[in-house]
Parts: C-alpha cells; structure tokens; sequence
C-alpha cells in the first residue's frame, strides 16, 4: 500500500470529474430540482377537493326560525368544512361536472329530504363519487363524513338541542360511483399509466443509446454515405422500436389484467394506439437529444431531466387537480399527461376514441410526435459532422 | 475524357480552421489514386467531401459526371474508414445483409461472393465483437464492396492492419481496378502509396505535387517517397 499511489488515483477522479461540467452541474442542480418539485407539490398542493351539492329539498320543517329546509342547513354547513370545496348546481350541471373530473362527487338531497326527517327521523342521502382515483374517493368519502356528522351536530344546535326535529334524525349515506366502483384500488389507478410510462422511458433510453452507438461506432457515417435519406433512417428507428413498444405494451397489459387482474372498462386497441403514437414521439425525442451526449452516461444523465419530472408532474403518481398551478403549467407542456390521461380515461373511465377528452389527448400526442419527426430528422446531420 | 472524381478550388474551414485550402482533384476512371499526407492534411475532410457528407465551404465535386452532394451517384460509391464502423452485436453475414439491402440489393449469391473475396465465408455466422481486428477491416471491405461501386473511397483503411493483410487487400483493389473500378485511397505509409498509379501530396490541404511515385521521386531527385515528400514540403514552405 502507498498513499502516493492512492492519492495519484483520488487525484485524477476528482481531476476527470472536474473537466465534466455536465455531471457536476447534474450532481448539483438535479437534486435541488427534484426536491424543489416534491416540496412544491406535497406542500402547496391543494388539500380540498372539489364536489357538488344538489339540493332539490323543498322547506319543510317547522322550526322557531319558521319554515326551514334541513339540507339547506346541511348545505351551509358543509361550505365551512376546510377539505371541501362545495358548488351548490342543478343536478344536470352536477352530473355533468362529475363526468368531466371537475367535481369529485356529488351530494344529492331530493325534495323529500326535510319531511322525511321530520316523518321517519331516518334519511336516505345520495353520494354519487366520480370514483376514477381510489385514493380520492377514500379522501372524499372521509371529508364528507366527518363534515356531515358535524354539520349534523351543528344543526341539531340551531334548532333546538337534541330534542328538536333533526337531533335524532340519522343520514344514511348511499354510496354510487360512476366510474369503477368499491373494489377499484390503488393498483387499478396505477397501472394504466405505468403502461405508457414504460414504454416511454425504454424507448426513449434505447434509441438515445442505439444511436449514440451508431455515431461512435462509425455506422451512422457509412449510412449517411449510402443512398439513405434521413427521412428513411428515422422512420426505420420508429418502426423498430414500436414494434418492441407495442409487444412491450402487449405484456405488461396481459399481466395487468390476467395475473394483477386490475380493472379496465375501454378498448384496448385505443391503448395500444396511444402507445404507439407515444412510442413515435419518444424515439425521435430520443435521437434529438442522442446528439448532445458524447457517451452512454451522458445518456443516463438525460433520465433525471427528462424522466423524473415526467413521473412528478404529468399525474403518473400524483394527481393533476391536486398540484399547485404552477406546476400545472409546466404539466401542460409535457407528453406524458396527455398519455396518461387517454389511458386513465380509457381504461378507467371506459372512454372511446370519440370522446373529446381522449380525442384531445390523442391529437396532442400526435402533435408531439410530429413536432419530434423533423427535430430527430435535422439533428440527424449534426450526428456525422 | 470523363472523370470518375473532378474536384475544382475546393475549400473547408471549420471555424477558424482550414482544412482545405483551394484545392483541385482529377481522378480518372479506373486508376487508383492515393492521397498522401501527414496527420491533419486534409484526407479525411477530402474524402468526405466526396461522398458528400460534408459540404465545401468553396468550390464544386463532381462524382462520376454528377455534381455533388447526389444521392443517385452514392448506389455507385463505396465508403470505408479506418474505423471498421460495423454493427458489433450482428454476425459478419447479418452486417452485410443489412447493407446489402439499404442498396436494394436481393441477390444472396452477392454475399457469397464478397464474403469469398475477403476470405471470411467460413467465418458468416460469427458475431462481429467477437473477430479480430484485421478481420473485422476485412468485413468492412466486404460491406463497402457489396453494391459493385464504380467508385471506392478508402479513408486510410489499412491502419491497423498487419502487412500480409495490406498485401491482401492490395490483391483486391488490383482486381478491382482491372474491372473498372476507381479508388481513392488515403494513406500516410509510403509502401501503400507505391502501388497507387498515381499520388497526390497533401499538405496543410493543398496538393503539393502529384504523379506516379516514379515520376514524383525523379522530380524531386530523391530515391523514396517519404524524402520526395519530405522536399516537395520543403519548397511549398519557403514558397508560403
């Protein structure tokens, strides 16, 4: 052993790494950014969630206050609760938010609602969840419960302490989803998007690396001196990979639903379209960015500018109407969320490709993937000179 | 006469880096010419050119009667580098497959054939990491030939590559000639450029002289290529 030697060795790492700004500067900013986005969304995300009342109750309690109708008390009640964002609609609109994912769920009190408490003291409530994301429903169902025990509480005060005409009165809540159901889980809520999410990282990782290989290996100069047109070159790299995309695709979707067996409503063709329309875009985001890496780990290094904010921000695991609008903004702009989306509507929502929500993801995607073509075709020069 | 390459006040700069320094070119058909400089002359730039992967910052090619850069005039051009730039996970027979059609070829017995010439034919299902290095510039060769090109531009490629082999590969471009072929070679070892029939001398990207190596030698009254080089170098130098 001679520290000498040792040292010799420490020295030129730490030499090597210096003159690999790239890496430092990975080393440094990656996880400040990283860090600052789980910051940004576990703390400013938004913690109430969104749902409709529809009262359709008619006054009917006889009251020291006069004629009053008890879900309208209930309704008031409900506003001060601080996970909650109540919108008082007509049923039609409230049915129509929930399908569109605005609001969560909707509570609903029909026009028999004060008479029965007054007649039977028990009282049927209609809570119909969206029921998309598990976890939401859970929050939703929870919020909503606590809130209705206490606006009970509350309104048993205003009209008269327990002996008055709704202390005893018990709401009994009937659930409904009008997406998945009770034994959606959190798996089912995943697993669509983990779909996507795959296909876009390999994709991306391999064609960045095929190609980075195919420049230093020399190939990429005895192809651009054949009859070759670029055009061809990269149409032939998004023919390859989509095949293996589609297969791959093909897998983790035959796992999913035989093995995991989680829950899907739609076409599984419209996946398998979205899937390769992401695929495209990934292999010619690949070769664009492929020329700015002179080696395989400048290629690894693209994973935590390209990856990681795509699995926080695009709803892979947290979701879009919970992130603060900044971030929101910067989700807009990534493919990932319109991938997600489709997929999530489809296999959740059981949505076809005429629905506007997954025609308009599509046509993003589509957007994506050719704004992409010509990028991944012009830098394709850059490759040889 | 038609040329197989005619190259007029070419010029290069990268940056502020010339690498080409308005020069002319006329290769005819059928010979073998050989570029001959140091390091950073110019060659690689020269021949990149040609093939049309670079475009001159001055100055007009023309490659069998087509002015460059033309994709049609590539299906007769053949490209080799010094690097043996081959699909290293494929076999040798797979690498040629795959070239074979990106020319549209079909015919299977052209492989045979090419394979036989570089005398690899018993060595086709072997993956290409797994050769040596001689072999692998063999391939190469074999990937460049695979078309019948009307023109072979080699970018030094036979660095690397033992003496028996240069020997070998010499013993092709002879036969190649002989059918028509034209080559352009680049090269910094004077036993490589004897057997061109004819040599340019590049220096900082200008032709210096240029010749049979007979011709070169007796001009400059020296008894071998590397002294003719080396005085040819010398009056450019007081010239400048």
């Amino acid at each position: 052993m001679s520290g000498s030697r040792i040292l010799a060795i420490a020295g030129r790492v730490i030499r090597q790494m210096r003159r690999d700004r790239r890496t430092l500067a990975l080393l440094i900013v990656v996880p400040a950014v990283v860090l600052t986005l789980l910051g940004l969304l576990l703390r400013y995300g938004s913690g109430s969630t969104a749902v409709a009342v529809v009262n359709e109750d008619h006054a009917a309690l006889s009251t020291p206050l006069g004629q009053v109708s008890a879900a309208s008390l209930l309704v008031q009640m409900l506003e001060q609760s601080k996970d909650l964002q109540v919108a008082r609609l007509s049923r039609d609109e409230a049915e129509r938010q929930l399908r569109s994912g605005q609001v969560k769920a909707v509570l609903l009190f029909d026009q028999g609602f004060s008479q029965r408490i007054a007649a039977e003291r028990r009282v049927k409530v209609d809570l119909l969840f969206e029921g998309s994301n598990p976890q939401t429903t859970a929050a939703v169902n929870g919020s909503l419960g606590r809130a209705l025990a206490q606006a009970q509480a509350q309104m048993a005060g205003v009209l008269g302490g327990a002996d008055g005409p709704t202390g005893l009165a018990t709401l009994e809540i009937q659930r409904d989803f009008l997406y998945g159901g009770e034994q959606l889980d959190v798996l089912d809520y995943f697993a669509p998007v983990f779909i996507g999410y795959f296909a876009f990282f390999f994709v991306f990782l391999l064609t960045s690396v095929s190609f980075l290989r195919e420049r230093s290996q020399g190939t990429m100069e005895r192809l651009m001196a054949s009859p070759l047109s670029r055009g061809e070159i990269v149409l032939g790299y998004m023919l390859g990979f989509s095949v293996f995309a589609v297969v791959q695709a093909a897998l983790i979707l035959g796992f999913a639903i035989l093995v995991l067996r989680i829950h899907y409503a739609g076409n599984l063709l419209i996946v398998f379209m979205v899937q390769i329309i992401l695929t495209i875009g990934a292999v010619n985001l690949g070769i664009f960015l492929s020329t700015f890496a002179k080696n395989e780990l400048q290629v690894v290094q693209f994973i935590p500018v390209v990856i990681i904010p795509q699995a926080l921000l695009c709803g892979t695991i947290y979701p879009l109407e919970d992130m603060p609008e900044l971030l929101r903004w910067i989700s807009a702009v990534l493919p990932l969320t319109y991938a997600n989306d489709a997929l999530r509507a489809v296999m959740i929502r059981g949505a076809n490709i005429i629905s506007p929500m997954v025609l308009v993801d599509i046509l993003v995607l589509l957007a994506f993937a050719a704004l992409m073509i010509p990028l991944g075709a012009l830098t394709l020069r850059r490759q040889v000179a | 006469m038609e040329y197989a390459v005619n190259a007029s006040h070419l010029t290069k700069a990268f940056g502020r880096l010339i690498a080409l320094d308005g020069l002319s070119l006329k290769v005819c058909k059928g010979e073998s010419y050989g570029l001959l400089g140091p390091n950073g002359s110019g060659k690689t730039t020269l021949i990149r050119i040609l093939v049309g992967i670079l475009k001159p910052t001055n100055g007009e090619v023309a490659v069998m009667g087509r002015r460059m850069p033309d994709k049609a005039v590539l299906h007769q051009i053949g490209y080799m580098t010094q690097t043996s730039a081959l699909y290293q996970d494929l076999s040798v027979l797979e690498n040629l497959l795959f070239f074979a059609r990106i020319y549209g070829l079909t015919d299977r017995k052209r492989l045979d054939e090419v394979l036989r010439l570089v005398g690899l034919h018993d060595r086709a299902h072997s993956v290409v990491s797994t050769l040596s290095g001689g072999m692998k510039q063999r391939v190469s060769l074999a990937c460049a030939l695979i078309h019948r090109p009307q023109l072979l531009l080699l970018d030094e490629p036979t660095v690397g590559v033992d003496p028996q082999l240069r020997v070998q590969f010499w013993h092709y471009f002879r036969e190649l000639n002989q059918q028509g072929v034209t080559i352009v070679i680049s090269s910094h070892v004077m036993d490589e450029a004897e057997r061109c029939d004819r040599l340019g001398l590049l220096r900082q990207g200008r032709l210096l002289a240029e010749g049979s190596p007979q011709e070169l030698r007796e001009r400059a009254g020296r008894s071998s290529l590397e002294e003719a080089f080396l005085a040819f170098a010398e009056v450019d130098h007081e010239r400048v």
